[in-house]
């Protein structure tokens, strides 16, 4: 009935939140490479259980086996939003809230945030202080986040730790 | 008593051979020139009555060129013991004799060696009637010979007999001994000697016993001694009062302890009583463990309705957030289109395609605010339905952890139960006292085991004091036999002396000028010459010669006497006044015996002009130098 990971005002939320905390806004003119690599951040962003093991096992590669089932939901979650994605962001494009452009030598799309006084605003919230939190913990576990290709990075936050991935 | 007598002389080789004529009772003369032969006729005689003359052994300087040179050559002689015909036949180097007569051949070895065959000697002094008696010397036992008979029946022609007896042939401390030559006059003259010889061997055997027999008594008393240790010295008596007293003893020890055992009916009891506290242990420990698996269980559901309360609250959560970012952004309506995400203005029964839908079951992509609140709430809901329920587990668990804590209690409470029967049953049988009773028993078993082996030792220690009692008695007994033996032969031997000196010196005196008295010793039988006064060279021959001559006629005037009258005189070689003296001797011939008479034998050697002129019919043959007595065989 209400498939939370496919509701698009989880996705709008979280995203914003996410590429804010990257850096990824017009004003600072960074690019996040690849939109797909977002399918997955989202978990961590919305889950602070995933963040934690994100932060914990940083530089590790043992994991126990309840966080390895939480990570093998999130890489399942992750893949199943691939696909909605599409058509969130180039809504969000039309009504100005991200700007995508097309990444020929990867052959993806890049995105930035485009930040308003009013998303500011929306962002600073209360309510979002946990999934600030999150990206928070995201952005200093996973480095160059915004640069990496999505290979390395499901390498980085899923293969690594034994979480089977195919190829997208 | 037995006579013996030869009858005829006979020796047989491949190189020589000689036959004598039949020899007579009474006198028989062999004369001739010296080195003729003489001595060979008497050497074969006593060769071939067991004796070993020095001439007819091998490889000596003085052996017999002719017999010692010869082949296959034998002595024969026909003899008569008691009137009995016999013959002997003996081989030179051979040491034994075939004896035949009285219907049989039997062949004797002249030495006694270790088993108990029959000697020669044994059978000869058997059939002359003189004992074979057997004297303990020390170690060695000596048994009589009828080579020491021939001692005083053969005088041989010892050129400076110092001595009266023959020279035995193989000399030794025992045949040479004095004893030995007492023992041989003794057997030869004396009536009980051998009786009391006989009983002085029986004394000395039982002495032996005696020692013998005090050894093993000294043995066992030591024995004793070492079992008996640090204890009281009991006899047997005493020992078997005492085994007695310990048997008594162990048996009211035997009767206290199982007394002591039979408080036995409590006993049951409790054992029943701690088997049952037991089960009820083990009743509860089953339920312990079940409980613990019911704590597991629900502490597994604990975790899973936490963890779904954790989804729920963050879905609730989530729903708060999805709510504020519909607030503030507005981005989507149920009128969005799922797939454009246009806008789409819909009629109520109607799809956002067009189609006629049921308003109720119409599943919508987006919501908005007012249903997303509800949507909240029903979250809500259904986070408190999951904490009622996380409570009721909890508690739950709790009821669980409570019971198995009073189990726990309750094991331990039973446990101290079973421990507190245990020992009171313990209590009940009192085991110090068995224990105190059984090392009480053990340690009379021990010494009453102790006790049997001393009364053992003492049992067999009795039974040898016994016998040592017994030899006691008889060795008493013995010495009086043996001292009223003693006291006959001595009488006896008394009485013989007498008669021997009687003649000795009539014999005497008239051989030997300056004799005036000539008598002998009483304790060892030999001549005494004018009180021991006159001991010159010249008396020699005469005093030997006579001494023959004197037993020969006691023998002859004495029936019962063992001498089997018999004498074989081989004359020395003689020169001056032994010379003299040797024909005053031969002359004394008749004052001994009747030469023609029966009921002896002389068979004598001598030269021809020494014997007297009336005894020439007795000459049985003569030898020169030109006619030996060896005659050499015909070898054609």
């Amino acid at each position: 009935m209400f498939i939370k990971g496919e509701d698009y005002y989880f996705i709008t939320y979280n995203l914003v939140i996410l590429l804010n905390e990257l850096g990824c806004t017009q004003k600072k003119e960074r690019v996040f490479q690849d939109v797909r690599k977002l399918s997955f951040l989202l978990e961590f962003v919305s889950n602070d259980n995933l963040a934690d093991i994100i932060e914990l096992y940083e530089g590790k590669e043992q994991i126990n086996q309840f966080d390895k089932e939480n990570l093998n939901k999130a890489y399942s979650n992750g893949l199943l939003r691939l696909e909605g994605m599409n058509r969130l962001l180039s809504f969000l494009e039309k009504r100005e809230i991200v700007k995508l452009r097309k990444n020929k030598t990867r052959k993806a799309i890049d995105i930035t945030l485009n930040k308003t006084d009013k998303l500011n605003e929306f962002i600073k919230k209360e309510s979002f202080e946990v999934e600030r939190k999150n990206a928070s913990k995201l952005h200093r576990s996973v480095s160059r986040l915004t640069i990496l290709t999505l290979e390395k990075m499901l390498v980085k936050i899923f293969s690594k730790y034994g979480i089977s991935t195919w190829p997208i | 008593m037995a006579n013996l007598r030869i009858h005829r002389v006979e020796y047989s080789g491949d190189k020589y051979h000689y036959k004598s004529p039949e020899l007579k009772p009474g006198l028989n003369i062999l004369g001739g020139d010296n080195r003729s032969g003489k001595t060979t006729f008497m050497d074969l005689i006593y060769y071939c009555l067991s004796g070993n003359p020095v001439k007819f052994q091998r490889d000596k300087k003085t052996q017999h060129r002719q017999v010692m040179s010869d082949t296959n050559n034998y002595v024969e002689l026909i003899v008569f013991i008691d009137e009995k015909k016999y013959k002997l036949k003996r081989f030179i180097d051979e040491n034994k004799i075939t004896v035949f007569g009285a219907g049989e051949i039997k062949t004797y070895p002249i030495f006694r060696g270790k088993s108990d065959k029959i000697t020669f000697s044994d059978w000869i002094l058997e059939k002359i009637g003189i004992e074979v008696i057997e004297i303990f010397q020390g170690h060695r036992n000596w048994k009589f010979n009828f080579n020491d008979v021939l001692r005083l029946l053969y005088h041989d022609q010892e050129p400076n007999p110092k001595r009266i007896y023959k020279e035995p042939d193989s000399k030794n401390f025992i045949t040479d001994s004095e004893l030995v030559r007492k023992i041989i006059f003794q057997m030869l003259i004396g009536k009980r000697y051998s009786e009391y010889y006989q009983s002085i061997s029986e004394y000395k055997q039982l002495q032996n016993d005696k020692r013998v027999t005090k050894n093993t008594l000294e043995e066992y008393d030591a024995l004793a001694r070492r079992v008996r240790g640090d204890l009281e010295d009991l006899n047997l008596v005493h020992l078997n009062e005492r085994k007695e007293k310990i048997k008594a003893q162990i048996d009211r020890l035997k009767v206290s302890r199982e007394a002591t055992k039979q408080n036995r009916p409590r006993d049951i009891e409790n054992f029943d009583k701690v088997e049952e506290l037991k089960s009820q242990l083990v009743d509860l420990e089953i339920e312990s463990n079940e409980l613990q698996n019911e704590e597991k269980n629900t502490i597994n559901e604990l975790y899973k309705y936490r963890q779904l309360l954790d989804d729920l609250v963050r879905e609730a959560t989530q729903i708060e957030k999805i709510i504020e970012t519909h607030e503030e952004l507005n981005l989507f309506t149920p009128n969005t289109c799922p797939y454009c995400l246009r806008h789409v203005d819909r009629e109520e029964g109607k799809c956002v395609c067009g189609n006629d839908i049921k308003e109720e079951q119409y599943e919508k992509f987006f919501y908005d605010s007012s249903e997303y609140l509800e949507i909240l709430s029903s979250k809500r809901k259904s986070v408190e339905t999951v904490n009622n329920a996380l409570r009721e587990i909890n508690a739950e668990k709790n009821k669980v952890q409570e019971k198995q804590e009073r189990i726990n209690q309750e094991k331990a409470s039973i446990k101290s139960s079973i421990q507190g029967l245990i020992s009171k049953v313990e209590g009940s049988v009192n085991i110090e006292k068995l224990d105190e009773i059984d090392d009480k028993l053990h340690e009379l078993r021990d010494e009453l085991s102790k006790l049997e082996q001393r009364i053992d030792i003492e049992e067999q220690r009795e039974t040898y004091q016994q016998k040592y009692d017994r030899i006691k008695e008889k060795l008493k007994e013995k010495k009086r036999k043996m001292d009223s033996l003693e006291i006959n032969a001595e009488e006896d031997i008394s009485e013989k002396i007498h008669q021997f000196n009687t003649k000795y010196n009539e014999l005497m005196k008239n051989t030997l000028k300056e004799c005036r008295s000539a008598s002998i010793d009483q304790d060892t039988y030999l001549p005494v010459i004018n009180e021991g006064e006159y001991n010159a060279a010249s008396a020699s021959v005469p005093k030997r010669f006579n001494y023959y001559l004197t037993l020969l006629n006691l023998a002859v005037n004495n029936g019962e006497v063992k001498h089997p009258r018999f004498l074989m005189i081989d004359t020395p070689q003689t020169a001056g006044i032994e010379r003299k003296n040797l024909i005053k001797c031969l002359n004394q011939i008749d004052n001994v015996v009747n030469p023609s008479k029966e009921n002896h034998q002389i068979i004598l050697t001598t030269a021809i002009d020494l014997y007297p002129e009336r005894h020439k019919e007795y000459v049985f043959d003569k030898v020169t130098e030109d006619d030996k007595l060896l005659n050499k065989v015909d070898q054609s």
